[in-house]
């Protein structure tokens, strides 16, 4: 095979047909098989999952072919296959993870909330979190 | 590619020629216009649309089939298979010979038989002639073919079987061994092409598997005929040609005569190339039957023998979806089935397993291993191979060709000597790290703890374990695919001008290339002195650090393991990947009945960037007519220009030594014209009459540093000149950077300029300050940093001079002498605590002063100097 490229350019390749978690920019996580990828790092995921995190719960939502344009991917690593399922999370099942995301995220709007009021009765302007993008 | 997932029947029929042409100038078309888009490489031969239709077609097929027949290996087979011993011989031989090689396409040798002996029908493919020649090809005498065991050993096989579930095979027709030849193997090349199913016949120089096993074993044993089953029933067998047993598979060809040539074979396109004498022999040594139990040790060198790499493919595991015969050997991974006897990594007999039509991806492990991580990092055909596999017209045209066939030229990557030195040294060391894991994972089959550890336990990277057997859908991306994105990658770091388009690159890799000692020397030597040793060194000086500390860490040995070339061995080449750089003129595209232009951007013309250029024309315009912000704008535009002139400068000073002696004088002349047009750019006049502009640009902190960066570089006399006007101008230039402190940095270039200069230059520098701004100037410079450099220096060359030349005209000394006089009492009229210290510490200033002022004088002068660096 081609082993001859420069370290870092299209090491991707290497990656083909292995088993792959991906972060994306929205911050889902998705993991799949890697089938196929172009220079833009566009990918092909395959038996896709998209693995939902709570505390120390998660669920997968099956996702089946996912393609996903280069730009989004915040990270992507290979998942150990022998300790795969050594996480030290529990598994719940989608309906539970999904309610237990809601909450999670109410929670943290509330959060928001508190911090920007508490902040403007000190007379701070509230700076938008650069962590959040709207999609 | 699609087209690598099912084996194809023979029934399926070919294109006819006609409509195919007609096609094909069409898609042709397309190609054009799909090269345009994405680059010339992604369109090759992708010709999907006849690929994807035969598929469905074949889907169909197999539908109606119910699948019995369609799937390649019931429980029920195997065990036959097992059971049966001679009489699955039959079973086998008829899948074997439905068996089709794919990529003869490539192979000039092909192509020159087809264009001769063969029939009219392409698809048609082998005759006996080309066998004949085929044989003749890779004979012994001819084994240069095959000795680039490294490159070929990084290719995987690409073979298509082609199914003929319904055509009944004679029974006398014994196995043939089908294979490529590694080197003429593509991994990539993965085309599923229909074939006419007439059968050729063998020549009677074609020797079956079998025949070869018996010249193998030296026994007439025709019970174990399907090396799966040899293996299962006798180990003993296993060993015989394994690669351990340094049985090489030339020493084998030359050996066997040829055999008996079986009957009424369907001998595949490919046929030709395995050639009686070489293909089987190579495929037996390394289908699965041949394999030891225990685990492989590595091969001996990074070129394992051409051989051992390319059998590796059998081994892989097959996609269920093929639709092979019951009955065939070739036991499929996949997941219902048991794979009792049989390893995952161990596939068909034959080495044929039916996913081996998806190409290079289904390396084994072993493969991988072997070839990827062992072998010698070029990937696809070496340049010495690359006469083999030419695309011939015809090719393209008419056949559903291999998606992505690469261009002649073969894959870029190929050669190590194209790599930047640095990366060269890190493929080098990731072979090395390969070589080792594969020396450690022989030694623990099974190792990562994957379920069903065999032989090959140690599984490749590449595949992910577990998944090994039942990942029907790996290998989706073929070889061809994934070398034309790495090439697309690759040709976007080629660069016309990696000075300018990657310098930190080039800097932080390539030092070597600009920056070996020589040529640090000769720059060096061709301005004297570095005139900003801190600025211009930086990089250099914290990469030698880097590369130092990296090599006291490595051991001696890895160091010098490549071929002799590693890191300072020789001189280093450029950089990137040499692939053939296209120019295309843009041609905006154009639709017909539509306004406007649509805006199309492709690989070759990207979309373009917002042209500045137009903008800053027009604010020149709007700014015409206010009066001080204009002048001081058109100023920085001005500073602007310069430092791009300097640049360009440097870029020249770089290229000069690496190009040819004619090109250097071009260079060194249009070098000239530049210092030139940088000098004219302050607009000074020799006789000081015209400071202002230059005034001007010298409190701008970035002129300042810019005039510090082409003192060095001005002819003499205009260096003078500027720095006459510098210090004509002291006091005001001294007020003015007392915000920006850029005048101490200069004080480097204004000394060299000294260095460099004679008694007279000495005399006006010193007069300008003197004599300057009513005085003022000598005041401020010695309360100044710069000021007290640019003296220390002057009385520094002067001692120099009057220490050499003899012969100084006596006027001149006395004028020199008065002028000394005065900065001495300025130096001892001045406060101690307002002395500012040089930048360097001044050397045989006192000798200097001693000469024209009293004992008394240079005593209290030199005690003045001396407490000034002590403190």
């Amino acid at each position: 095979m081609t082993m001859n490229y420069m370290p870092g350019t299209a090491s991707l390749i290497e990656e083909i047909d292995k088993k792959l978690l991906v972060v994306l920019r929205d911050g889902r996580t998705l993991i799949g098989f890697l089938r196929s990828i172009d220079q833009f790092a566009n990918l092909v995921l395959h038996k896709t999952i998209e693995r939902i995190h709570v505390g120390k719960q998660y669920g997968d939502i099956p996702r089946g072919i996912f393609v996903v344009r280069g730009e989004n991917v915040v990270l992507l690593g290979e998942i150990d296959l022998d300790n795969e399922n050594k996480l030290p999370l529990q598994q719940v099942s989608i309906d539970e993870i999904l309610e237990a995301q809601r909450t999670e995220q109410l929670a943290k709007q509330e959060e928001e909330k508190a911090k920007v009021k508490a902040m403007r009765e000190r007379g701070l302007q509230p700076q938008p979190s650069g962590m959040q993008e709207e999609f | 590619m699609a087209d690598t997932f099912f084996g194809f029947d023979a029934d399926i029929p070919g294109e006819d020629d006609l409509g195919l042409s007609a096609e094909a100038e069409l898609e042709e078309d397309f190609d054009r216009l799909n090269e345009d888009t994405f680059g010339s490489g992604a369109v090759d031969d992708g010709d999907w649309e006849s690929n994807h239709k035969k598929l469905a077609e074949l889907e169909e097929l197999r539908k109606k089939d119910g699948g019995s027949q369609a799937i390649p290996f019931s429980h029920d087979a195997m065990g036959q298979v097992r059971g049966q011993g001679l009489g699955v011989a039959e079973d086998m031989e008829r899948s074997i010979n439905q068996m089709m090689l794919d990529d003869e396409f490539d192979d000039p040798a092909i192509m020159s038989i087809r264009k001769g002996p063969l029939s009219p029908d392409r698809y048609n493919t082998a005759s006996p002639p080309a066998l004949l020649q085929a044989e003749t090809l890779i004979s012994p005498g001819r084994q240069s073919i095959w000795s680039s065991p490294s490159r070929s050993a990084l290719m995987g096989n690409k073979v298509t079987i082609l199914q003929r579930p319904t055509e009944p095979t004679e029974p006398r027709s014994l196995p043939m061994e089908v294979g490529i030849p590694s080197t003429f193997q593509d991994s990539a090349i993965v085309s599923a092409v229909p074939r006419k199913s007439s059968p050729p016949l063998l020549p009677s120089s074609a020797r079956t598997l079998e025949d070869i096993e018996r010249d193998l074993r030296g026994s007439g044993s025709r019970a174990i005929p399907s090396p799966p089953l040899g293996r299962a029933i006798s180990p003993g067998g296993v060993s015989f040609a394994s690669p351990q047993s340094n049985h090489h598979p030339r020493g084998g060809l030359s050996m066997h005569p040829i055999g008996t040539p079986p009957r009424n074979t369907h001998m595949p396109p490919g046929m030709p190339m395995q050639g009686p004498g070489g293909m089987p022999l190579q495929r037996p040594l390394h289908s699965p039957h041949t394999l030891p139990p225990g685990p492989h040790p590595p091969p001996p060198g990074p070129h394992p023998p051409p051989g051992f790499h390319s059998a590796r493919p059998g081994m892989s595991t097959p996609p269920p979806q093929h639709p092979l015969p019951r009955g065939h050997p070739t036991p499929p991974m996949r997941p219902p089935f048991p794979r009792t006897p049989l390893r995952p990594g161990m596939v068909g007999p034959m080495g044929f397993s039916p996913h081996m039509m998806r190409g290079g991806e289904r390396m084994s492990p072993h493969m991988m291993r072997g070839g990827d991580r062992v072998g010698s990092p070029g990937p696809g055909p070496g340049p010495g191979l690359m006469p083999f596999m030419p695309r011939s017209p015809f090719q393209h045209s008419r056949m559903p060709p291999p998606p992505h066939q690469g261009p002649p030229g073969g894959s870029p990557m190929n050669d190590t000597a194209l790599l930047h030195p640095y990366h060269r040294q890190i493929l080098q060391q990731r072979e090395q790290q390969f070589r080792q894991r594969q020396q450690r994972g022989g030694h623990h089959p099974g190792g990562r703890g994957m379920p069903g550890p065999g032989p090959h336990g140690n599984r490749n990277w590449r595949e992910p374990p577990g998944f090994h057997g039942g990942d029907e859908y790996a290998g989706l991306m073929t070889q061809r695919e994934k070398e034309w994105v790495v090439k697309i990658q690759m040709l976007q770091l080629q660069s016309s001008n990696p000075m300018m388009e990657d310098y930190y690159y080039q800097l932080a890799g390539c030092q070597d290339v600009f920056w070996t000692p020589y040529t640090k020397k000769t720059m060096k030597s061709d301005k004297l002195q570095s005139s900003n040793p801190m600025m211009e060194d930086y990089y250099y000086q914290a990469y030698m650090s880097k590369k130092m500390a990296q090599e006291a860490e490595r051991p001696p040995a890895q160091g010098t393991s490549g071929e002799g070339d590693g890191p300072g061995s020789s001189p280093p080449k450029l950089i990137t990947p040499q692939l053939k750089q296209e120019h295309r003129t843009y041609k905006p595209a154009h639709f017909e009945h539509t306004l406007g232009r649509v805006s199309v951007s492709s690989v070759n013309n990207p979309r373009k960037l917002i042209d500045f250029a137009a903008h800053a024309e027009e604010d020149h315009d709007m700014k015409s007519g206010i009066g001080k912000d204009h002048r001081r704008r058109e100023l920085l535009l001005l500073i602007e220009k310069t430092y791009s002139v300097m640049l360009e400068l440097e870029d020249i000073e770089k290229k000069v030594m690496s190009v040819s002696e004619e090109e250097r004088r071009s260079l060194l002349e249009a070098r000239i014209g530049m210092v030139h047009q940088i000098y004219n750019n302050f607009g000074l006049t020799a006789d000081g009459s015209n400071d202002d502009q230059f005034l001007h640009w010298m409190c701008i902190k970035k002129g300042k540093s810019l005039v510090g960066r082409v003192l060095p570089i001005l002819p003499r006399d205009n260096a003078a000149t500027v720095v006459t006007c510098m210090l004509r101008n002291l006091a005001i230039l001294i007020r003015k950077d007392t915000q920006d402190e850029v005048l101490p940095h200069l004080s480097s270039s204004v000394s060299h300029v000294i260095r460099n200069s004679h008694l007279d230059h000495l005399t006006s520098f010193l007069q300008a300050i003197i004599q300057g701004n009513d005085g003022a100037n000598l005041t401020a410079a010695v309360q100044n940093k710069f000021g007290m450099s640019v003296l220390c220096s002057l009385l520094t060359r002067a001692e120099t001079l009057f220490n050499t030349d003899v012969d100084t005209p006596m006027e001149e000394e006395a004028l020199w002498g008065d002028l000394v006089g005065q900065v001495c009492k300025e130096l001892l009229s001045v406060p101690e605590s307002n002395l500012a210290s040089p930048v360097k510490p001044p050397t045989g200033i006192t000798n200097h002063v001693s000469r024209f002022v009293d004992k008394q004088t240079s005593s209290a002068l030199e005690q003045r100097l001396r407490s000034l660096h002590g403190v």
